[in-house]
């Protein structure tokens, strides 16, 4: 089969290997149907992510139709369509009967390896280096999923692949982002990022009650689409970001921030050069401006809730803002699998049509062009979907 | 002893850095078993106690004696570390100090600075999410074993409390083992081989609830014991590349095998290179 193989820095190919097979019970094989590149993809094609391996087949956004189930597999049969969640979860241990799926304790076979990064492992993540399991990624014709029973959710044929294909991570992300931030009627909530995650955080504040949503970034087409969904925008090379959140709400700040940039931000000036040279020297992992900006504007009491993808140790984080103003931090690895069918259903009912991201579409042959365009953010790019055949 | 055959591994060349190693390593043996001959007299002194190891004595006396050579024939060491060249690269010096280290540690771990007897022990827990009596019963099941410690082939009951241990040597060869279960309380299982192996391997199980009915949390000790003359080679041989891992990983696919049923692997997948897996993997599954 074709997949997309990463072998360096800013070097992905679309190699010939072999297909997938049923290597556990409860393994199912998928047909990939539409896959898509997530910006969190950028990370390892930038070589931002360690044990990264040549080789590696990329992608964990992905949806299709099963070709092959492990005896096990009872509630999927060939030819069901199915969007699968990025985090692979077992559905038997503790953190996932708590509904943490991305907290998943079995399902990352090199958890030994996570725990000396992080203390503890998070579960395994499809195409996702081999401190997150090594598990070959859904930017190919075919790919395996494990604890198949558990994972995909099917989808009704009406809706079409645009539709639901966000289902694997981009939405829900996006959600429990919103929804970490508790949101109260009327609240008021600054959205740092306008890229998918950063729109789909936008649109599930606004789902769960939000009065007001602030977004920032520098892209025209990127706060362009924030602002045709309700949010008012702030171009962060134009104006001063603190003042103007300030200026926006009173002077107290916004109720809760959502930082969805993650570790390659950009930022201008000293504190972006600062950032770049720290990042590049290894003496830090992250580039992490936006964070401390939505730490240092976030109102008294308020949450700070993190999607963008960090990997280890970021410098001059404000935390003594933490402390004193009793500011709430909350991230994770998005817990896919609780969210599957509540979102489903809202694109069901015609609430949500998250096919609004999609800016380019093209065959999965053309992968190393869409990493390279969507990296660059050549042609307005936003969100690119890959098709294998 | 362990330092000087870890030095003789090293690929080095020829030269007077190598020969001024070989002098500090001698004189940190003779050192070393100059303290092991009169560390106990002095200890006997201050204590009054009129026995001793004669054991420590004779291993001074053998380290003293490894160093006396290594200081006499230092060419005899440069030779097993030399090479055409004629030069000491900063990389020879660097990685005949690294493996000194590493031969300090492999010793220390392997128990040589030890007692009469070198034994060495590992243990480690994990929670699982299954009843202590359903942990129990799948542990006690000798032909559920082989699913989670990895390097048994098979196992065998022979009657109640005795099993035999089909385990994959290292050079693909079978290795055998009778092992008696010495204890089985219904919480706690503990093991002991038995018969004329130079090596005994002994260890325990126990399945403690969990507060709030929560689950399981096993604990797993494994021991290792052998005379203290058992070359390092044989001891290296049983215990594995990296024996604490090997205890840990073992409770992990218990674990998953309670919990799940099976074993997360990604042995057999596609990937843009020759195998689906990497030496990341392989590290990490022991």
């Amino acid at each position: 089969m074709k997949a997309t193989c990463w072998y360096g820095t800013h070097h992905v190919r679309v190699e010939t290997v072999p297909d997938p097979k049923i290597l556990n019970p409860r393994d199912a094989i998928v047909r990939v149907t539409s896959t898509a590149i997530c910006g969190s993809d950028l990370h390892l094609y930038d070589g931002y992510i360690p044990t990264t391996q040549k080789g590696d087949i990329l992608g964990h956004e992905f949806m299709g139709e099963v070709v092959d189930t492990g005896p096990a597999v009872i509630n999927l049969k060939v030819g069901d369509r199915v969007v699968v969640p990025f985090p692979i979860a077992c559905g038997n241990c503790f953190s996932c009967q708590e509904g943490k799926y991305s907290l998943c304790e079995n399902s990352n076979p090199n958890s030994v390896l996570a725990e000396k990064l992080w203390g503890h492992s998070p579960c395994g993540i499809f195409g996702y280096s081999h401190l997150l399991g090594g598990y070959a990624g859904g930017q190919a014709e075919y790919v395996r999923v494990p604890f198949a029973d558990v994972g995909p959710i099917k989808i009704p044929r009406e809706l079409r692949d645009e539709q639901v294909l966000f289902l694997s991570d981009i939405f829900p992300t996006g959600y429990m982002a919103a929804e970490a931030c508790h949101i109260q009627p009327g609240d008021t909530i600054a959205v740092w990022g306008c890229g998918p995650v950063g729109q789909f955080a936008i649109k599930s504040a606004f789902l769960l009650g939000a009065g007001r949503v602030i977004a920032i970034d520098r892209f025209p087409e990127r706060l362009g689409m924030a602002r045709k969904q309700g949010a008012e925008i702030i171009d962060y090379e134009e104006i001063d970001v603190l003042e103007t959140l300030k200026e926006k709400t009173g002077g107290r700040g916004p109720d809760s921030c959502i930082e969805a940039v993650g570790m390659e931000s950009h930022t201008n000036g000293f504190i972006g050069l600062y950032d770049k040279v720290k990042q590049a020297l290894r003496l830090e992992t992250g580039r992490p401006h936006p964070l401390r900006q939505a730490i240092l504007s976030c109102k008294n009491g308020g949450t700070v809730s993190v999607p963008g993808v960090y990997g280890g140790f970021l410098d001059k984080i404000p935390f003594g803002s933490i402390m004193n103003r009793d500011i709430t931090i909350r991230s994770g690895q998005t817990h896919v699998h609780r969210y599957l069918a509540p979102l489903l259903k809202r694109i069901v009912d015609g609430e949500v049509d998250p096919s609004f991201v999609i800016t380019h579409s093209m065959p999965l042959d053309d992968a190393p062009k869409a990493y390279s365009m969507f990296r660059s953010k050549e042609d307005g790019c936003i969100k690119v979907v890959l098709k294998p055949s | 002893m362990a330092t000087a055959n870890l030095v003789s591994w090293a690929a080095g060349r020829n030269g007077g850095a190598v020969r001024k190693v070989a002098r500090s390593l001698g004189w940190f043996s003779i050192g070393l078993g100059a303290a092991e001959i009169l560390a106990p007299l002095a200890l006997t002194k201050l204590t009054g106690n009129s026995g001793r190891s004669r054991e420590s004595t004779r291993r001074g006396l053998r380290r003293v004696a490894a160093g006396v050579g290594l200081l006499a024939k230092p060419p005899a060491l440069a030779r097993l570390l030399a090479s055409s060249n004629g030069g000491v690269s900063a990389k020879t010096v660097a990685a005949v100090a690294g493996v000194t280290v590493a031969g300090v540690i492999a010793a220390k771990k392997l128990g040589a600075f030890g007692k009469g007897e070198r034994a060495v022990r590992h243990s480690a827990s994990v929670a699982v999410n299954r009843l202590p009596e359903d942990c129990y019963r799948y542990w006690r099941d000798p032909q559920k074993l082989p699913a989670f410690f990895k390097h048994l082939k098979e196992v065998r009951a022979n009657g109640d409390d005795r099993l035999e241990w089909v385990a994959r040597g290292p050079n693909g060869q079978d290795i055998t083992c009778a092992v008696a279960v010495t204890e089985d309380t219904g919480e706690t299982i503990a093991w002991r081989s038995v018969g004329d192996a130079r090596i005994t391997q002994s260890g325990w199980v126990r399945f403690e609830p969990m507060p709030g009915g929560k689950g399981t949390v096993v604990r797993l000790h494994i021991q290792y014991e052998a005379p203290a003359a058992t070359p390092d080679g044989a001891m290296q041989q049983m215990l594995g590349r990296d024996p604490a891992l090997r205890v840990r990983k073992t409770l992990l696919r218990f674990k998953q095998m309670m919990e799940t049923g099976e074993i997360a692997t990604t042995e057999g997948q596609p990937a843009g290179r020759p195998s689906g897996t990497t030496w990341l993997d392989r590290m990490a599954s022991v």
